[in-house]
């Protein structure tokens, strides 16, 4: 589900960054208030073994194919939903710089549409469904697991491709790309919920005391505030309205293809048509291609010329060292 | 196992980047992660099918990576892992797109266009995080966060996780190693033995953190403190960081290469 930087629009990113970092600040001062210090570490090593864990592949029964944790919801379980969100912030950012896995400026939207639904919008209700005593734990939690990560996945599938459409930057269908994206995700989705609930299970019977659901030391979840519901809404507004506004006002090659494609065939006019400098006749399509072409040729041509010598220079350094 | 092999040789190869000297290598971590960004969010804004414009930004990347005297067949070959994913997706992302342009007369599907522009844009995006971590320290890159008021719970927790993925990503393989052992020519965990794997890992994990924490109680951490090295930009930074943003502007908002172009016609 990572989105890279150049799927994603600066107006976008810029905004799911301003929220995601919101949202970080919340989760900071919810896990400064429940007066948990030692869960520092604690996220720390455990965003390490999610990491480490998600190489491990196993072979998924019956299908032939093969799959790994994503531990978003495990780590909810055992940490609470505000660290959770930290550490996913942490490993993102990881992925990000060390193993090019989605961006810098996609982190913020990476960020929301991998952990903000799960620890924001689901974990409440994940919650209250182990709670339930009219049923035993295991059956809450097959039933919580699977309902918890199908919410939350399908969520994050839609603000994926939200965020695309809205960015602009890729040509596929918006229909095509939902239901696709979807569907996938319901498999992935469904996949997730199974190892967790067995993960959970197995820390259940081994360690139950871990298990944040359980300890109401200190504990002051209570969910989302309206005021933080209503910024994410809104964020998503504005993202949309400055995107959609900087569409209407598309650059200059942008502007020439929208023509480009309209026009019919006999009508021909250049791509590079808005780019041509010092002519009177802006239309002169063959006058402008050959400036493109030639000053490729030439900014092409000094680069590499330069660097060349640039690297000879280093090699009789390194010798003369 | 390949994966884990992948992964402790890539965090390893960016380590040993980083004792290379060069002028790159000897900036401020603040300033290079500042112009790093920048430079992702000014090439991830050019339209679907700019191709030619973002040539400025190929040389720039260019000069960056030939003053950082990094190997450039090395810094590709760590690349090459990712592009059959990009490859993919520009392809899906063409195959939609309708429409013809035309140079010289001749036909040329937009598709091709879409396809070339993305790959380059993605790649161009990528090398720029790759010449980042090659060049800078990974503990200044977290420090610089402080600049930007990053939370010190935030960037701690980032500090442990880096320093940690070591230890587990090795003690996933030796797991994995005792497993394959064990089970013959299996390539795979099964999955009904997956999971006590992997629910062991994390208790011992759990376990791990709550001796860390100890020992750092006892070593008088609190994290209100200042454990860390705060940078900062002088003036002169500040002026090459506008400089080369401005720099960045000229050559999103006019095409320099139509306009060199121009010249020599």
């Amino acid at each position: 589900m990572h989105m890279s930087d150049a799927l994603i629009s600066p107006v976008v990113g810029a905004t799911m960054t301003a929220v995601s970092v919101g949202l970080g600040a919340y989760s900071i001062k919810k896990v400064k208030e429940d007066n948990k210090e030692e869960i520092i570490p604690l996220m720390g090593v455990l965003g390490a073994f999610i990491f480490a864990g998600q190489m491990i592949n196993f072979t998924i029964p019956g299908t032939g194919s093969s799959g790994h944790i994503v531990g978003d919801l495990i780590l909810a379980s055992v940490i609470g939903p505000y660290a959770t969100f930290i550490t996913m912030g942490v490993i993102l950012l990881i992925q990000a710089l060390f193993f090019n896995d989605g961006g810098l400026v996609a982190y913020g939207a990476n960020l929301f549409n991998m952990a903000f639904f799960t620890c924001f919008i689901a974990y409440p209700l994940y919650e209250k469904i182990l709670k339930n005593k009219k049923r035993d734990f295991g059956k809450n939690l097959l039933f919580g697991a699977i309902l918890i990560k199908l919410i939350s996945i399908e969520f994050g599938a839609v603000a994926v491709v939200i965020e695309t459409v809205i960015s602009g930057k890729i040509q596929l269908p918006v229909s095509l790309f939902l239901i696709s994206m979807c569907f996938i995700h319901l498999l992935i989705g469904f996949v997730e919920a199974i190892i967790t609930y067995f993960v959970v299970m197995f820390i259940y019977k081994e360690k139950s005391d871990i298990l944040y659901v359980f300890n109401e030391n200190g504990k002051k979840y209570k969910g989302l505030s309206k005021v933080v519901m209503a910024i994410t809404l809104i964020s998503f507004i504005v993202a949309g309205g400055l995107s959609m506004y900087a569409s209407s006002k598309p650059d200059g090659l942008e502007w020439s293809l929208e023509r480009t494609v309209e026009v019919p065939e006999s009508n021909h006019i250049s791509v590079f048509g808005d780019y041509a400098v010092g002519g009177e006749n802006i239309s002169d399509s063959a006058k402008t291609a050959i400036a493109g072409i030639v000053g490729t040729t030439v900014t092409l041509g000094a680069t590499f010329l330069i660097g060349s010598f640039m690297i000879k220079k280093r090699k009789v350094n390194e010798y003369n060292n | 196992m390949n994966i884990i092999i992948k992964a402790i040789e890539r965090i390893k190869k960016i380590e040993e980047n980083i004792e290379i000297d060069s002028y790159i290598h000897r900036l401020n971590p603040i300033l290079k992660l500042i112009i790093t960004v920048l430079y992702i969010v000014v090439v991830s804004s050019f339209s679907i099918y700019a191709i030619i414009a973002l040539v400025p930004f190929i040389v720039f990347i260019y000069f960056v990576l030939l003053m950082s005297n990094l190997d450039v067949k090395d810094i590709l070959k760590s690349f090459l892992v990712i592009e059959p994913f990009i490859i993919i997706l520009a392809f899906f992302s063409a195959i939609f797109t309708y429409g013809h342009i035309y140079i010289f007369d001749v036909a040329i599907h937009l598709s091709v266009i879409v396809f070339f522009s993305l790959i380059i844009k993605i790649t161009l995006t990528m090398l720029s995080v790759i010449i980042l971590m090659s060049t800078t320290k990974s503990s200044d890159v977290f420090n610089s966060f402080l600049y930007f008021r990053v939370s010190k719970i935030f960037v701690t927790v980032l500090f442990l996780t880096y320093r940690y993925i070591w230890v587990f990503l090795d003690e996933v393989r030796n797991t994995l190693t005792a497993y394959y052992l064990r089970g013959g020519n299996s390539k795979k965990v099964k999955f009904n033995e997956f999971i006590p794997m992997i629910g062991q890992i994390f208790i011992r994990s759990y376990d791990k953190g709550k001796n860390i924490y100890n020992a750092m109680l006892l070593r008088g951490y609190d994290v209100d403190k200042n454990y860390y090295n705060k940078n900062s930009l002088n003036k002169y930074e500040v002026i090459s960081i506008t400089t080369i943003f401005i720099g960045f502007l000229i050559c999103r908002i006019y095409n320099v290469v139509f306009i060199i172009g121009n010249i020599f016609i």
